[in-house]
Order: structure tokens, then C-alpha cells, then sequence
């Protein structure tokens, strides 16, 4: 599920909707798109290194994922471009494809990882209430910074 | 005094898994172990379900090749619904099939087979890697990321997205192509060919640099197994299961739906993953491999020019008789990375491709359906019972990386005893173990890839007294 409207704004949602609290990304994602549909989101189930073409195309790009082991219903942090060995074959990091793609295209967008607080991850397309709250506060929280960065772009 | 040396997980694979290696007090190694700790529970959740849901469930067993998935459950419901599929909605799925094996083999290669081949076994873990590649050889990146693009803009034309399709349905698919969606695929093929043929001459250099290496390399006796044309070609989409013997002695030819006469699978204490093995010859005797090596060992032909023309030189490797060294694994990989676009190319060139005629109905319910495709990494089975309201009473999925998983384990052992020294450990040793098993490119699991879940940890432990003696942690 993508939209492709080669808008500024990318909001880039990962994780496996069919175990519960890890589709949180797809979640938010739609949320977002639901309330401004001038952004654009991509909703994945990992990171793969063919991305860096989109991000390229962007000004401002959040990654949204689900988080097991934080205690924070959820952080957000600026990320920068940052190589580093991957963990996994087909999955690439986010501060990693921002590196990639500056290599690639010389494109560097401001980008944010957004982790959420998840509690189940067994089998099951159901995210618990809990995550949902913790989601909506991170939602209220990248609006913010879309708003001020389109204030800081007039 | 023996050493267990634990490698956890095995980077640049995905999943869960282990490699257990035990030392003993000279250093040498008694044994092996790749384990697989992701216990998958798909086919219990599967039950209850509708059989029509199945081709939407069954993609999220997997991120990488879900469409290999919706295909394999889409057929396994054709049958269930007894449709024979108009010819249009066949090329169809072939195509998106297609896609997906492009974007996966492309990927494998260039990203992750092309970091130990450019860098070697040795090289510093920090540049051997996608990042080393991209920094080393920019273009070459950028034609690996056009490739896998590619591959993923088919499964979007057709299905509206590129991960998780609902495209295939049972009695066909629910989207016509265009015209534009057509044109805009097939004005990309001829690039994309020089691409694979750039790396298929990377992959025959260092071949050829490294020949003793690569005949030395987790070179295995087994059996192999594949789908094949009518006429004995490759064969991705459709065909008869063709299963031949280490010498490569015709075994069996089946319909991929009788495939429980034919196959059985052993259970290990020490890993979730069964291990199929050919029921005439019982276990282990019955082992037998899939996958792109398998797949031209037991095909007779290519039925497309360049990729004929490279597998030619393929079957040269040993004679016209099974090539066995798992570093093959990559070279073929590439060949039918090629054959995988002239395929999409010739679908393209049908007219029935634009066909409007892309679905049946029948109203019938039975009992029980069988799909069977070659996925990137080998053969796909999915197989569903389902009561009388079509409701899935049971399901059986053998995916690609299970039929690999006596290869792997005896791989990595063979591989283990050859190059580990565990008294002058080096990170290079480890990285051969780790490199037998991306020969194979396995799948392994349904995870979650949820931030802080996956540390790389390679441990050393005392097994007489569970010490653990040396830990390596990678970020």
C-alpha cells in the first residue's frame, strides 16, 4: 500500500502487520495520510536498499517502526547518514539508507526515527490499546514537526 | 575440553538462526550445528480462515518473497475451487512471479553474495558489506538498487504495491495490465538484461580466480529438485516436480499435488526447521537440494536465448552431471536472473497479457488443493485442507529454505572443519561459515523486525563447563 505524490513529506511505516504491535508503522502511517493527504507514505514490511530512490525525492522523512525494548511510550530522534555493518541480509537500517543514498544520489533529507512502545508481537493483525495511545501521541508529535518545517520553508 | 563456538544470528540472511561449532582441545572442529530458533506458526494460524483469504494471509510469512506466497496460495486454491485459469491470467501471475524473482536474485547478488566475492572472505567486516560496495563501486550499486526497483515496480503495476499483493485470486487475478504499464515494463528490459550480464561476468571472473576455492567450497553429494516444462526446461511458475539423483539419474516426475507420496520430512531435536527428504530412500539417504543450483541441475534447457547461452556453459562445469559446489549457487542465481527478465519480456510481447479474460467462478468447494511454485530460493508448497464452507481445516506449507536445511547444516560442518581453527580464531574463518550459508539465501522466518530485537552475537563456549570464553557482539 504506497502512495507516490512526489510531495516533500515521506512518511516510510515497516513492520509485519500479522504480528499485532508490529505493524504499528503501517498503522501511523495511515493515520497520517487520513489527516493530510499532501504527504506521502510507503508501507513496508522492512527496509530494502531499492528505497533510496524515494527518500531521495523527499525534504523531510520520517521512519516509523515498533519498538520491544523501550520504556518510553515512544521516541523520536533525528537521524543522520551512518554506515555500518548490517545486522540482517535484506534488511537495511535507516540511518544506513540515508547513507546510501547520499553515496548514490547526493541527496540528504531531514529524517526522524520514530519508535513506538509495541507489547505484542504474536501472531495476530490486532495492535493493543496501549500501543494505539502510544502511537496517537507520536502522530500529534511528527504533525508538530511537519507544521514547523513547512513554517520554516515559507 | 571441547569449544562451542556460537554464531547468532547468521548476518545477511533473514531470520533466526544459529550456528553452533564445536572445538576441541587442538582447535579443530568436531561438529556443526545451523539451527533455526524462529518457531513459525503460520499454519496453526491459518486455520478458521477462509481459503479465498489465504493469497492475502500467507505473504506476511515473509517480507522478502511474499508474492512467491500469494502465488504458491492462490494455485493451492484454484485447485480447491477446481478452476483451470484462463491463459491470460496465467501469463499474468507469471509475470508478477517474475518480478519477484528479479527484485530477490538481483538483490542476493549485488548486495549480498557481491560483498565476500569483491572484498573476499578476509576483508574488514565494516566495508564488506552493501555500504562497501556502494562506496567502492557506485555505479554498480546503482545498478543493483535499478534492478531490484525493477523487479518491485512489476509487482506494482500488477498488484497496486510492492510488498504483500492482492492480485492473484482464486479462478485467476482481479487487474488487468495496460497498455501504459506494459510499455513502461518492457521499455526497461534490455537495460536490466546488460545489468545481470555485467554481473554474470563478475560472477565467471571471480569463478575463475577462485576455482579451487569454489570446487573445495561446501561441495555436497545430494539429490536435487525443481520444476520443470513439459519438455524438461526451467521452469518457475507451473510444470512437474523433477527430482534426479547426485549423478543426475532421473528419480521422479510428479504433479507438484502428489508431492506427500513423495516427500516426508525429519525432525531434529535442535531445530524448529524439518528437514524434507525423498520417501523411497528414506532418511538421510534421501536428501536432496532446491533452488537455483537445483533448478539447473535438473533442468535440460532454458527456454530463453542468453540464458540458454550461459547455462550451456553451466552444464560444462561438470560434464553434463549435477554441479555440487554451493558457491555454483550464486552463478546460477544470476542465470535465472536472466532468464527472468527475457521471460517478463516475452509475457509482455503476448497479446493475451492485456486480456480482459482473467477470471473464472465454478461454485465448487473440494476438500483439499495442493500450489506448488519455484520461489527465488526453491520450491513452494502450500497445501490446505478445508471443510465444506471452504474454510481451512489444516495447512501444510514446505517453503524453500526447510528442503536446504540438511545442505546448510552439513555445509556449514564441512566448511567448519575446512577452514576453522579455534585456537587463532579470525573473523574471516567465521565469515566462510556464514558465507555457506548465504550460498543458499534462506528465509527463515515470519519475524518481527521491531527496533533493539536483533543483536549479532557470536559466542564461544566451554561446552564441558557452559563458560563462556569469548563473546563478539556486531552493531
Amino acid at each position: 500500500m504506497e502512495a507516490s505524490k512526489g510531495t516533500s513529506i515521506l512518511v516510510i511505516g515497516y513492520g509485519n502487520p500479522a504480528r499485532s504491535d508490529d505493524g504499528l508503522g503501517e498503522y501511523v502511517a495511515q493515520r497520517l495520510l487520513s489527516e493530510d493527504t499532501s504527504i506521502d507514505i510507503l508501507i513496508l514490511q522492512e527496509l530494502g536498499p531499492e528505497l533510496c530512490e524515494d527518500i531521495s525525492g523527499c525534504e523531510l522523512l520520517f521512519f516509523v517502526d515498533a519498538s520491544i525494548d523501550q520504556e518510553e511510550p515512544f521516541i523520536i530522534r533525528e537521524i543522520t547518514p551512518r554506515y555500518k555493518t548490517p545486522i540482517f541480509s535484506h534488511h537495511i537500517s535507516p540511518d544506513m539508507l540515508l547513507a546510501i543514498t547520499e553515496e548514490l544520489y547526493n541527496k540528504r533529507p531531514k529524517a526522524y526515527l520514530v519508535s513506538i512502545k509495541g507489547y505484542n508481537f504474536d501472531f495476530g493483525f490486532e495492535i493493543t490499546e496501549m500501543a494505539k495511545q502510544n502511537s496517537e501521541r507520536a502522530i500529534e508529535k511528527i504533525k508538530e514537526i511537519c507544521m514547523n518545517w513547512r513554517l520554516q520553508k515559507r | 575440553m571441547t569449544q562451542k563456538i556460537t554464531i547468532q544470528p547468521v548476518t545477511r540472511i533473514e531470520g533466526h538462526a544459529r550456528i553452533t561449532i564445536y572445538v576441541n582441545d587442538d582447535g579443530k572442529v568436531d561438529r556443526a550445528y545451523f539451527h533455526v530458533d524462529q518457531f513459525r506458526g503460520f499454519e496453526k494460524f491459518s486455520e478458521g480462515r477462509m481459503h479465498y483469504e489465504m493469497p492475502i494471509i500467507t505473504p506476511r510469512i515473509c517480507g522478502i518473497c511474499p508474492v512467491s506466497h500469494h502465488l504458491a496460495s492462490a494455485k493451492a486454491c484454484d485447485a480447491i475451487i477446481s478452476a483451470d485459469i484462463p491463459r491470460p491470467a496465467k501469463l499474468l501471475r507469471e509475470l508478477m512471479h517474475m518480478g519477484q524473482v528479479i527484485q530477490s536474485h538481483s538483490m542476493h547478488f549485488f548486495e549480498l553474495a557481491g560483498p565476500d566475492l569483491i572484498f573476499g572472505w578476509d576483508a574488514d567486516p565494516k566495508i564488506r558489506n552493501v555500504v562497501g560496495i556502494v562506496e567502492a563501486n557506485p555505479e554498480l550499486a546503482l545498478k543493483a538498487v535499478r534492478l531490484r526497483k525493477f523487479g518491485q515496480e512489476i509487482i506494482a503495476k500488477l498488484a497496486g504495491r510492492k510488498i504483500h499483493p492482492n492480485y492473484a485470486v482464486p479462478g485467476g487475478v482481479n487487474n488487468t495490465l495496460s497498455v501504459k504499464d506494459r510499455d513502461e515494463i518492457l521499455k526497461e528490459t534490455d537495460t536490466m538484461i546488460s545489468y545481470i550480464q555485467e554481473g554474470i561476468s563478475l560472477a565467471k571472473d571471480w569463478i575463475e580466480k577462485n576455482k579451487e576455492t569454489v570446487e573445495e567450497f561446501g561441495v555436497l553429494s545430494t539429490g536435487y529438485m525443481g520444476l520443470v516444462t513439459d519438455e524438461g526446461g526451467l521452469e518457475l511458475y507451473d510444470g512437474k516436480v523433477k527430482l534426479i539423483d547426485k549423478d543426475g539419474n532421473l528419480l521422479e516426475l510428479f504433479e507438484g499435488s502428489k508431492y506427500l507420496d513423495y516427500i516426508g520430512e525429519h525432525v531434529e531435536d535442535w531445530s524448529y526447521l524439518k528437514f524434507p527428504f525423498y520417501k523411497k530412500l528414506g532418511w538421510p539417504n534421501g536428501v536432496y537440494r532446491v533452488g537455483p543450483l537445483a533448478r539447473l541441475n535438473v533442468a535440460e534447457k532454458i527456454d530463453t536465448p542468453l540464458a540458454q547461452e550461459e547455462f550451456k556453459n553451466f552444464k560444462s562445469i561438470n560434464g553434463g552431471k549435477p554441479v555440487e559446489g554451493s558457491l555454483y549457487y550464486h552463478y546460477a542465481r544470476l542465470i535465472e536472473d536472466l532468464f527472468a527478465v527475457e521471460r517478463a519480456k516475452e509475457l509482455l510481447l503476448d497479446p493475451d497479457i492485456l486480456s480482459e479474460d482473467i477470471v473464472v467462478t465454478t461454485g465448487r468447494i473440494l476438500p483439499e488443493g495442493v500450489g506448488v511454485i519455484e520461489a527465488p530460493r526453491g520450491t513452494l508448497i502450500h497445501h490446505y485442507w478445508v471443510n465444506e464452507k471452504g474454510a481451512i481445516v489444516k495447512a501444510n506449507l514446505i517453503v524453500a529454505t526447510g528442503h536446504n536445511n540438511w545442505a546448510m547444516s552439513k555445509g556449514v560442518e564441512e566448511v567448519a572443519k575446512r577452514y576453522v581453527d579455534g585456537k587463532n580464531l579470525t573473523e574471516g574463518m567465521l565469515n566462510r561459515v556464514e558465507g555457506l550459508i548465504r550460498c543458499y539465501d534462506p528465509c527463515l522466518s515470519c519475524s518481527t523486525h521491531a527496533v533493539g530485537k536483533m543483536p549479532m552475537v557470536i559466542d564461544i563456549v566451554s561446552s564441558s563447563t557452559g563458560e563462556v570464553i569469548g563473546s563478539v557482539k556486531r552493531d
